[in-house]
């Protein structure tokens, strides 16, 4: 009985103590911020995962959390086609072709990492403190409203004075003042079909031949 | 917005706690732990597998998934479109039932929006039926032996 007990806990635990951390955080911060370090974790974590799997297969189902995480974003900002559209295009189109092209590229799914060598630290090393130092001095330079002056920043985060839904603007955007590039984007996605069905073709004959 | 993808959030945090709670706490305290090599082999309807399922897929199914995306992009645009459409054919509608003159941009607006999407679709359309043409989308439908079969 005891033993019983002890795997009950076991399993138990790790739940409700995670409940609790979420609904703590969320007591804590508030829907918006509690949102926002949500989307920002399932955008972060995912990515130490992603360098650290093994598995290529597993690899893309992190970069699929990442994804998801950057819509949690969108929809933060007020920007709520472009998080469907996120949604639709990213974690529905670009992840089929990604995984698809582990089917057709993978003999195994297994990654094999090169021991990390100093020539390739270095400068990895500074390409990171060059974007660090760039997005830091961006944001020091910045002037954000809300911290200038809160009480503009309350008013404009009243909820109900926002627009119900972003696309009616952007259609009517798209089909007026836009309605050129509109087209383009159609001829462009055009040339994106035959061009990648062309190399795909190639690739099938001399998959054929080989 | 903001309360409509609150349900989304709602959604996905009871799915996940829905998920976490049968699959790692309900069933790690009822299922019995009898561990056996056999249990974590792959299985395929209880056949043993043949060979690795790690082997190259056919080329023709990227062709296929980059046609969808495509499309998948195309639709994006429709959305945006088809609120503005439906919006100006209430615009219509409101107006004819309470017995106004449709002034020349009502009257226009419809079949204006109407062919900037079709002529948007057809671009696409044309690319479809290029691929169609030059048989990407030809499966090898019979294979040798079958075919035999078929016919008897």
């Amino acid at each position: 009985m005891g033993r019983f007990l002890v795997a009950v806990l076991k399993a138990v635990l790790p739940f409700v103590l995670g409940i609790a951390v979420l609904l703590t955080v969320y007591a804590k911060l508030g829907g918006t911020a509690f949102t926002f370090w949500l989307s920002a974790a399932a955008a972060v974590i995912p990515g130490i995962f992603i360098l650290m799997s093994e598995d290529i297969v597993r690899t893309a189902f992190w970069l699929l959390c990442s994804l998801t995480g950057f819509a949690g974003f969108y929809v933060l900002l007020g920007a709520d086609f472009l998080a469907l559209t996120q949604v639709m295009v990213y974690l529905g189109g670009i992840m089929i072709l990604l995984l698809f092209g582990v089917l057709l590229t993978a003999k195994d799914p297994a990654i094999t990492r090169r021991s990390p060598r100093l020539n390739l630290i270095v400068p990895g090393l500074g390409a990171a403190a060059v974007i660090f130092a760039g997005i830091f001095t961006a944001l020091k330079q910045t002037t954000f409203v809300a911290k200038a002056n809160p009480e503009v920043a309350v008013k404009n985060a009243d909820l109900a004075a926002l627009p119900d839904t972003t696309v009616y603007t952007i259609g009517e955007q798209l089909l007026s003042n836009y309605i050129l590039p509109f087209e383009i984007a159609s001829i462009l996605l055009l040339a994106a079909l035959v061009g990648a069905a062309d190399v795909a073709r190639r690739g099938a004959t001399s998959q054929q031949s080989a | 917005m903001y309360l409509d993808f609150t349900n989304v959030l709602v959604f996905f945090i009871v799915g996940l706690v829905f998920v976490i709670l049968n699959v790692s706490v309900l069933s790690r305290i009822l299922r019995p732990s009898i561990p056996h090599e056999e249990k974590e082999t792959t299985y395929e309807c209880g056949e043993p597998a043949i060979g690795s399922s790690w082997i190259r897929f056919d080329i023709r199914f990227y062709t296929v998934a980059l046609i969808f995306l495509i499309f998948d992009v195309e639709v994006a645009f429709l959305y945006p479109w088809a609120g503005v459409f439906k919006r100006s054919l209430d615009e219509i509608k409101e107006a004819k039932a309470m017995g106004l003159e449709l002034t020349a941009t009502q009257a226009s607006i419809g079949s204006f929006l109407f062919f900037e999407m079709l002529i948007f679709v057809l671009i696409l359309v044309v690319g479809f039926v290029y691929v169609w043409a030059k048989g990407d989308l030809q499966w090898i439908k019979t294979m040798t032996g079958q075919e035999d079969q078929q016919k008897n």
